[in-house]
């Protein structure tokens, strides 16, 4: 394939994307009771009209669109800067402890604390991820002491602790049970406009972090020693890269739950567009992240109508054999 | 020293043999004042001879020892409440207080449910599954109870009084609610008839609503008992699943609310709004349903498990609903 060639297929596959999206966001917004059609929409989003349906599309739907878009960008570039940091393709933001942290902390606010707003739940669930993400950090090692096996290490037995506590907690409680079992599995709905601008406004900052260390992720990936000789401050690529990944993740885990997989398969199937190069990478991530959200959402919207089917099941449904597909073949392309 | 040890083992040999006994002991003597004649039942599992006066009755289920509150029967176990004290009512709560806790809902504690020595074991079939039963039976005699669906509480109540030996107490109160409903039915003909009702409460999860349906306890006292006629995007919902209600997303408010004029919900025993319920009523949705602008939505402290609670529920539908709206 020649290098013009390359570049074509690039920009076909970003024009598709690009395409998908808007229609993927259109379907958020039409499919549904009442469905309405794309015009419709595109008129009361222009002039709200007070009508029934006006208030379904300004109140239930256009949040949950912002929520998907949002979180879809949040969970991929978040995986693409884990991954770059631990030089690990199967490495997924989750292992920073940040999930389980923000399980954990959202348990106990149920159960000890009998909190039950979402607003609160969103905030509690935000400082359980960062200090789960901050404890990891220490326990693995800060500045040159920094090493990625402590990291992960860290990371897998603050959330194996985290875990079992969460569990522990929730079976304490039979009448909080649900509630947990139900935010564990993730979701888009009753979120409010207010929610989703936050989420958004906390998200786009991660983003600008992400895109920043982006050239030093690039340099970091080749090793510590090869990327200082190169002129690389690692640990400051490092510590960005993990506030980082504790912002992103963290909001969107608070947002919507614990949602697997989006931050594992995004950066697996974009990079065998994009190549090694970390700034494609993670910009074809935000594009590609809310995609992938927008999918499951609306299956999981469709597929067990008027009920819906919880939004990480969807994820894993639809991210696991996409992920054994990928894996393969690039096994059988080395 | 060999002789001390052998002191030592046949001691704690003595012991031990003692306790055994003592546990046996306790297992198999019937306690005090249980009455020996015995009367045989029909269960949602097959037919069971049951003491026909029992003196320690353990309620396994949920609603079980409402009903057996409304019989006066006072249960000598129960699930623990006390995550869900604030549903119910201070009477209630007394009722329950000095029972032995054998467990929570979903998970009967069998070790304990065996130290509180039933003479008799009472739940119901949609939470007592065949091999529960099977482990219950085996520690007393066990009737578990049944209807036609999950919320057909005047069956489940008639059979927990059949088991109890208080069918005379049963009936009595079964005649005292046909009398109010009759009464009651009569006397607000209008409003009842005049208005499109629904109820509804919260979902399984954020975001969604769920309405009542005639095979669940409220839905069957407010629909085929009362008379309140649903709405018609309420009164074409089947029940799949058999669990007595159906959960919809909030965008479905407007489609399942069509035509409905008054709109019953659930509030706290203490008359507070249950605070799930007022998120949904909050949303800028279902202020948008012509029963939220007309303010005909009423929140029901009352929950119905039998006649006594049901008599509860209509008097308090009398005071709350339906006099306000005959005005």
């Amino acid at each position: 394939m020649t290098a013009r060639t390359k570049r074509l297929t690039r920009t076909a596959i970003v024009v598709a994307v690009a395409l998908g999206g808007i229609v993927l966001a259109l379907a958020e917004l039409c499919i549904g009771e009442p469905m309405l059609a794309p015009l419709q929409v595109l008129e009361m989003l222009r002039h709200p009209d007070g009508s029934q349906a006006a208030v379904i599309l300004h109140t239930l739907r256009v949040p949950r669109l912002l929520l998907a878009i949002a979180v879809g960008a949040a969970l991929a570039v978040a995986g693409v800067i884990m991954q770059a940091l631990t030089r690990n393709p199967l490495a997924e933001p989750g292992i920073l402890g940040v999930n389980a942290g923000a399980s954990f902390a959202v348990t106990l606010s149920f159960v000890v604390l009998g909190i039950r707003g979402f607003g609160a739940t969103l905030v509690i669930a935000a400082i359980g991820a960062a200090v789960a993400g901050v404890l990891v950090a220490l326990l693995g090692g800060v500045g040159r002491s920094a090493s990625v096996s402590r990291l992960i290490l860290a990371g897998v037995a603050l959330t194996a602790v985290l875990s079992g506590l969460t569990q522990a907690l929730s079976l304490i409680d039979p009448a909080q049970y649900a509630r947990i079992r139900v935010w564990e599995a993730g979701s888009l709905a009753a979120r409010d406009t207010t929610t989703a601008l936050i989420v958004a406004g906390v998200v786009v900052t991660g983003l600008v972090l992400a895109l920043a260390i982006g050239p030093g992720l690039n340099l970091l990936v080749l090793g510590d020693d090869a990327a200082r000789a190169l002129g690389a401050r690692v640990e400051i690529v490092r510590a960005i890269g993990l506030v980082t990944i504790v912002l992103l993740c963290g909001t969107a885990t608070a947002a919507i739950g614990p949602v697997a997989f989006v931050g594992l398969l995004v950066p697996h199937a974009v990079r065998a567009f994009t190549g090694g190069d970390q700034v494609r990478t993670l910009v074809a991530s935000i594009a590609a992240g809310p995609v992938l959200l927008l999918v499951a959402d609306l299956i999981a919207r469709t597929v067990a109508a008027p009920g819906e089917v919880p939004l990480g099941v969807v994820t894993a449904f639809l991210g696991a054999p996409v992920l054994i597909v990928l894996v393969n073949r690039r096994r059988r392309r080395s | 020293m060999l002789r001390r040890r052998r002191a030592v083992l046949a001691i704690a040999a003595a012991f031990t043999v003692a306790l055994l006994s003592g546990c046996a002991s306790a297992a198999s003597v019937p306690p005090s004042g249980t009455s020996t004649a015995s009367t045989t039942v029909t269960s949602a599992y097959g037919d069971v001879t049951v003491p026909e006066k029992p003196q320690r009755v353990a309620a396994v289920s949920y609603d079980t020892p409402w009903q057996l509150m409304s019989l006066d029967v006072k249960p000598v176990a129960t699930i623990d409440y006390s995550r869900w004290a604030d549903s119910f009512t201070t009477a209630q709560m007394d009722f329950v207080a000095d029972a032995a806790k054998v467990g929570t809902f979903g998970e009967i504690n069998f070790e304990a449910l065996t130290a509180a020595r039933p003479d008799l074991i009472i739940g119901t079939a949609d939470e007592i599954d065949e091999a529960t039963y099977e482990r219950l039976r085996s520690i007393a005699p066990t009737v578990i109870t049944g209807g036609a669906d999950r919320g057909d509480w005047q069956s489940i109540s008639e059979q927990t009084a059949a088991a109890t030996g208080t069918t005379a107490t049963w009936q009595a109160e079964k005649a005292a609610f046909e009398t109010l409903r009759d009464e009651t039915r009569a006397t607000y003909r209008d409003v009842i008839e005049g208005n499109r009702w629904i109820n509804f409460s919260f979902g399984d999860e954020p975001g969604q609503f769920s309405v009542q349906l005639p095979t669940g306890s409220t839905g069957d006292l407010v629909v085929n008992e009362m008379g309140l006629a649903y709405g018609p995007g309420a009164a074409s919902i089947a029940d799949t699943d058999g669990r007595g209600y159906v959960a919809f997303p909030l965008e479905q408010l407007p489609t399942v609310f069509e035509g409905v004029t008054v709109a019953l919900t659930f509030a706290s025993a203490d008359g507070t709004p249950n605070a799930t319920i007022a998120d949904i009523m909050n949303t800028p949705l279902f202020q948008t349903l012509p029963v939220a602008q007309s303010g005909h939505v009423y929140g029901m402290r009352s929950s119905v498990t039998d006649y006594v609670t049901a008599q509860d529920w209509v008097h308090e539908l009398i005071d709350t609903v339906l006099q306000p709206l005959q005005k």
